[in-house]
């Protein structure tokens, strides 16, 4: 329903995205906060809808230096996450099988060598904080389904023994986009129509049945590397950051504050870099793909969709700065960013 | 008698062979609105039909035809009152189930879980796609493109209720304030406490479909239970020149219709004539409310109701002016 015309003025707008929260805060400018990425080791990775196919991609902080990670021009790759000491990338992998769509959760090392299957019609993966095990639920159907809460039970994939064991409370249901904290004690998941919610943010005790309603609205939690802050959208045009107290039975999510807002475009998928300064997100005008559309094996292949541009953007978490495009490509799509540490030794090679 | 909803004037092939193996079970009833005793504002003597969809859907075949639309005693959106000529359509008997979801493996994303409850937390986009799941597993036309979420109306598949289908399946018959209108009070009262799950009744989350007693035209739940989404797009002055045959909405907007009443709303907010709107959810993932559902229809092609009225099941008549 949306014309010619609204569609260039939604690839002007993410282009041009001026957020209200970066328009406040003005106490370093865009070239200072460049300037100042430039010497961050740490680099993102994030999926890229090029050439009619997902892959995965590497930038540096400052957005420079982009890389094709993946290059399958018949494999969908999505959903990139950096183990905690950065070497290693768990990710979703969409291959066609006998017409039908068999998402995977793969991992690889943080050069792209040695691809490793974890599980099949699974989606959702993280990982532990040790890096030594992968968390991830498998899809509730046997069809595949793009809608990202389709899932059930939570599974733990062990990297050096291959075996996988099931989470004891089997009444996980509908989890989507879960984040281990750095303790090992917690997972904070996003849950939608399941286990007795409509729609909310839980922690999950990772050895124990107990599951906590956090009470803040929106979807997407990301916990920072030293455990103490969690980022995640409260609606559909915001971005949150937090400080997470675990001083109670259950964490709690204590001085809450939008980093970003956008009455139009659309926020989502924040991610924190290792050193806790830095948030990146995507931006764009939302909406999902058809099935059978492109980018598509035989249904859809992504939530949020391959339409219009996606640009992927990073604001300090203290709030000093604009919010600054890291990708600017009009004709690509581009989310999902995720922080991967690299030691300034690594970086310096 | 089998009805075969094959593509009118395709040979049948594929998908339609499977579904010339199908019978719709007709189980076709005459029901005079007249005659009905639980909807006593029902005046207009209309005949019609529940018919099984391949897939086990009751759906219930309205017959179309003349009535007033709106209201003057509610929101000023509500008003004029005025003429609508509807065609012939058929509408599930119910909101859509949790069941019929895990017929076609779509995910479900009700908080209150049960088989016979309805679908909630539906998006209107997600209604839609659900529509034309619905369509694809009995072998009919999707009415939408999912890229655009434009609807067919010349698909013989499902869809949503056009704003002026709903009213009318709504309001089965009846012309008169109380129940399907604006009355309050202590008797309309009553009478929405044995046909929807509304706050005066419910706890607090949706009953199973059919808990409550149906309308005049045997749907049960039009005025409770979920509010439903309807496939127009919403404007508020929109009756002020809203076409008199089977009108569709506005072309486009921001918003979509919804009608009917939820477990958690007044009396007031179940009239027949209330209209709502919410932002269709077609691009955010965020997007949840438990009070969210829907019911499809789907226009039957001439052959089809040909077959259907030479069943002798029903003699299809509207009564004029209602």
């Amino acid at each position: 329903m949306r014309g010619r015309t609204g569609w260039i003025s939604v690839m002007c707008a993410t282009l041009l995205h001026a957020p209200v929260a970066a328009q406040a805060a003005t106490s370093m400018s865009e070239s200072e906060l460049r300037e100042q990425l430039r010497a961050v080791p740490h680099q993102i990775l994030y999926e890229t809808y090029v050439k009619d196919n997902w892959e995965l991609f590497i930038m540096n902080a400052d957005g420079g230096d982009k890389r094709n990670l993946t290059h399958t021009k018949n494999i969908h790759e999505l959903y990139p996450q950096a183990s905690p000491d950065g070497s290693k990338i768990c990710f979703l992998a969409d291959v066609e099988r006998d017409g039908e769509t068999i998402r995977g959760v793969h991992y690889m090392n943080a050069d792209g060598t040695g691809r490793t299957l974890v599980a099949e019609k699974a989606r959702q993966p993280c990982w532990s904080p040790d890096g030594t095990r992968i968390a991830f639920v498998k899809q509730e159907f046997p069809r595949f389904n793009v809608t990202d809460y389709v899932s059930k039970r939570l599974y733990f994939y062990d990297i050096r023994t291959g075996k996988i064991t099931e989470h004891p409370n089997r009444k996980i249901h509908h989890l989507y986009n879960p984040s281990w904290s750095a303790n090992g004690e917690w997972i904070l998941s996003t849950v939608h129509g399941g286990m007795g919610y409509g729609h909310a943010i839980i922690a999950i005790e990772v050895n124990g049945m107990g599951v906590y309603d956090l009470k803040i609205t929106g979807c997407r939690p990301c916990i920072s590397n030293d455990g103490r802050m969690l980022t995640w959208s409260p609606d559909d045009h915001t971005i949150n950051v937090g400080e997470l107290d675990y001083s109670g039975t259950s964490p709690r999510v204590v001085h809450i504050r939008a980093i970003d807002h956008h009455e139009r475009m659309h926020l989502y998928h924040p991610d924190f870099s290792p050193d806790g300064l830095y948030v990146t997100y995507s931006v764009g005008p939302g909406g999902r793909i058809l099935r059978d559309g492109p980018g598509t094996h035989t249904a859809v292949a992504e939530m949020v969709g391959v339409r219009g541009p996606w640009n992927i953007y990073l604001k300090r978490v203290d709030g000093a700065g604009p919010a600054i495009a890291l990708t600017k490509d009009a004709s690509l799509c581009s989310k999902e960013s995720e922080w991967i540490y690299v030691s300034r030794k690594a970086a310096s090679r | 008698m089998d009805l075969r909803f094959a593509k009118s004037g395709e040979p049948m092939s594929g998908g339609y062979r499977h579904l010339a193996r199908t019978t719709i079970m007709l189980l076709a009833w005459m029901l005079c609105a007249c005659t009905r005793t639980d909807n006593p504002t029902a005046t207009a003597s209309v005949s019609v039909m529940e018919i099984h969809t391949p897939l086990g859907v009751a759906m219930v075949l309205l017959p179309g035809g003349a009535f007033t639309m709106g209201g003057t005693a509610g929101g000023v959106d509500e008003s004029p009152r005025h003429k609508v000529i509807l065609s012939p359509f058929a509408i599930d008997k119910y909101e859509v189930t949790q069941e019929q979801l895990a017929k076609l493996q779509m995910p479900n994303p009700s908080q209150f879980k049960g088989p016979r409850r309805p679908v909630e937390q539906v998006r209107w986009s997600d209604a839609a796609q659900l529509c034309n799941a619905r369509s694809r597993a009995e072998g009919l036309q999707p009415c939408y493109d999912e890229a655009t979420f434009a609807c067919d109306f010349n698909a013989n598949g499902y869809r949503l209720p056009t704003e002026a289908e709903w009213e009318y399946a709504a309001r089965a018959g009846s012309r008169t304030t109380g129940l399907n209108t604006d009355g309050t009070g202590a008797a309309v009262e009553k009478q929405l406490s044995s046909h929807a799950c509304y706050a005066g009744n419910s706890r607090q989350k949706t009953d199973p479909v059919g808990s409550r007693k149906p309308n005049a035209f045997g749907l049960h739940d039009m005025r409770g239970n979920v509010l439903e989404w309807c496939q127009d797009v919403y404007d508020a002055g929109y009756y002020q020149h809203s076409p008199v045959t089977d009108p569709h909405g506005p072309e486009d907007g921001p918003k979509r219709v919804m009608r009917g009443g939820a477990w958690n709303s007044t009396p007031s907010q179940c009239r027949t004539t209330a209209r709502y709107a919410e932002i269709p959810g077609i691009t955010d993932a965020c997007f949840a409310r438990n009070t969210f559902g829907f019911r499809c229809v789907r226009r039957l092609t001439p052959e089809e109701l040909a077959m259907l009225h030479a069943s002798g099941a029903a003699a299809v008549a509207s009564a004029g002016s209602r």
